[in-house]
């Protein structure tokens, strides 16, 4: 009787394990597209300072000194970008040492340089008159790749006149003897592609 | 007692010419089916071609036929946040009379630099209308952005979902991919190209923050008999 169990149990033992393995293979095909590439493109502002001999070096603090009421100065600086991109430039008045009541105005335009085609000439001016103050220069068109433009910042220790070219420092009293002021340069870019923003500057 | 003994001499008679070969000859026929053959089938009718791609909004014709050598499905050395496009891809099972199980894979991944392949993200779907487009009717096979990197297994159809691609069958796929997330909008126009404002596929690229990543990977098509085979899954590859 015992002999009898045991021999089904075994027949169904060999069907388990021929079922369990005969399906190791099938046949398939596979097609490959090899090696599919995304690569991120970069955005990068590049900013040289106008050296001692006209020529444009790194990006490094400018400093002015012996001001004298009706003193003008430049800053240059000149940017690239390595991408289609809209720019921003800002410059914000960080510190005034004590009196505080030294004026400068800057204004910002090609003066002649290539900072953008002539229907971009953007001329923009504002006054350092507090702590925080902020100048904005926004080009209106985006800044193209391969181009080198020149932004030039004419500052007065005084007042500009209407148009710019004579700086009239009679509003400087002798508090402003000694007087320092601190300023940063900022440069913001941004894409241009997918960011067109109906063609406005989105900074 | 006679007929005892007759009976018994006739049992004796058959039994000797049942069992012991007294008797050579027999009348016999037989029937011979010759020839048969069991030869292996082939599974190598899959192909692939595309009639091109969408490429932030713009269709671009750079597809290839079926049966023709391909490419790179995708290829874009300067990619931004918020470029977005759409590789479409026909599947083709000819030459076989086998059904197939249909997985999309990423294969070799060579470069993955910069958060690349975690930053741009793809969809998946049947293109059933062959437009390029999502169309809200038609099955997305991934059903939420996923990142390149990890855009593999993807069940086109498997013993557990999907209909598999029929023997001397077409079928369509689209593969949306966006340099940042994704995003796919059931109430957009599926008139509207990928990429476009108002389309159901469009890109965010504010999730892509890293510049200068690179990502080059293999991208795999994979067929597999259906036909005894009913625990194929694209998962347990």
């Amino acid at each position: 009787m015992i002999k009898q169990i045991a021999l089904p149990i075994a027949v169904i033992a060999i069907a388990a394990g021929t079922t369990l393995g005969a399906t190791g293979a099938f046949f398939s095909d596979t097609e490959t597209s090899a090696a599919n590439v995304f690569s991120a493109g970069t955005l990068a502002l590049t900013v040289n300072t106008n050296g001692s001999l006209g020529t444009f070096d790194a990006f490094v603090p400018t400093d002015i000194a012996d001001l004298m009421p009706g003193s003008t100065f430049d800053v240059s600086h000149e940017i690239t970008v390595s991408s289609k991109a809209w720019a921003k430039l800002e410059l914000v008045l960080t510190g005034v040492s004590t009196p505080e009541n030294a004026a400068f105005i800057a204004a910002i335009d090609d003066s002649g340089f290539d900072l953008m085609n002539t229907t971009d000439n953007v001329a923009v001016s504002g006054t350092f008159t507090n702590v925080g103050g902020v100048i904005t220069f926004k080009p209106t068109a985006p800044l193209e790749v391969g181009k080198t433009y020149r932004v030039v910042g004419d500052f007065c220790f005084g007042v500009w006149d209407s148009m710019s070219t004579i700086c009239d420092g009679s509003s400087v009293n002798d508090d402003s003897q000694g007087a320092s002021v601190d300023g940063a340069f900022t440069y913001e870019v941004t894409q241009y592609v997918n960011n067109e923003n109906g063609e406005v500057n989105p900074l | 007692m006679y007929s005892i003994v007759r009976s018994i001499a006739v049992i004796g008679f058959t039994g000797a010419v049942a069992y012991t070969g007294v008797t050579g000859a027999f009348f016999t026929d037989s029937e011979s089916s010759v020839g048969n053959v069991f030869t292996a089938g082939t599974f190598m009718g899959i192909s692939l071609d595309s009639i091109g791609h969408i490429t932030n909004g713009q269709f671009v014709q750079s597809g290839w036929l079926a049966g023709q050598p391909y490419g790179k499905f995708f290829e874009f050395p300067t990619v931004v946040p918020g470029d977005s496009g759409v590789r479409h891809l026909s599947l083709h099972n000819d030459n076989t009379s086998e059904s197939a199980y249909i997985c999309f894979n990423t294969g070799t991944i060579t470069t993955n630099t910069h958060s690349a392949g975690a930053e741009i993200t793809a969809l998946v779907w049947r293109d059933n209308n062959f437009s390029g487009t999502w169309n809200p009717s038609e099955p997305m096979l991934t059903q939420a952005p996923v990142s390149i990197e990890n855009l593999t297994k993807i069940v086109f159809a498997d013993s557990t979902t999907g209909t598999p691609l029929a023997a001397e069958g077409r079928s369509d796929i689209a593969v949306a991919w966006c340099a940042g997330t994704v995003v796919a909008n059931a109430g957009g126009n599926p008139s509207i190209l990928p990429g476009l404002p108002g389309s159901t596929i469009t890109c965010d690229g504010t999730s892509m923050t890293t510049q200068g990543g690179s990502y080059v990977a293999d991208m795999i098509v994979y067929a597999e008999q259906v036909t005894n085979n009913g625990s194929f899954t694209c998962a347990g590859m």
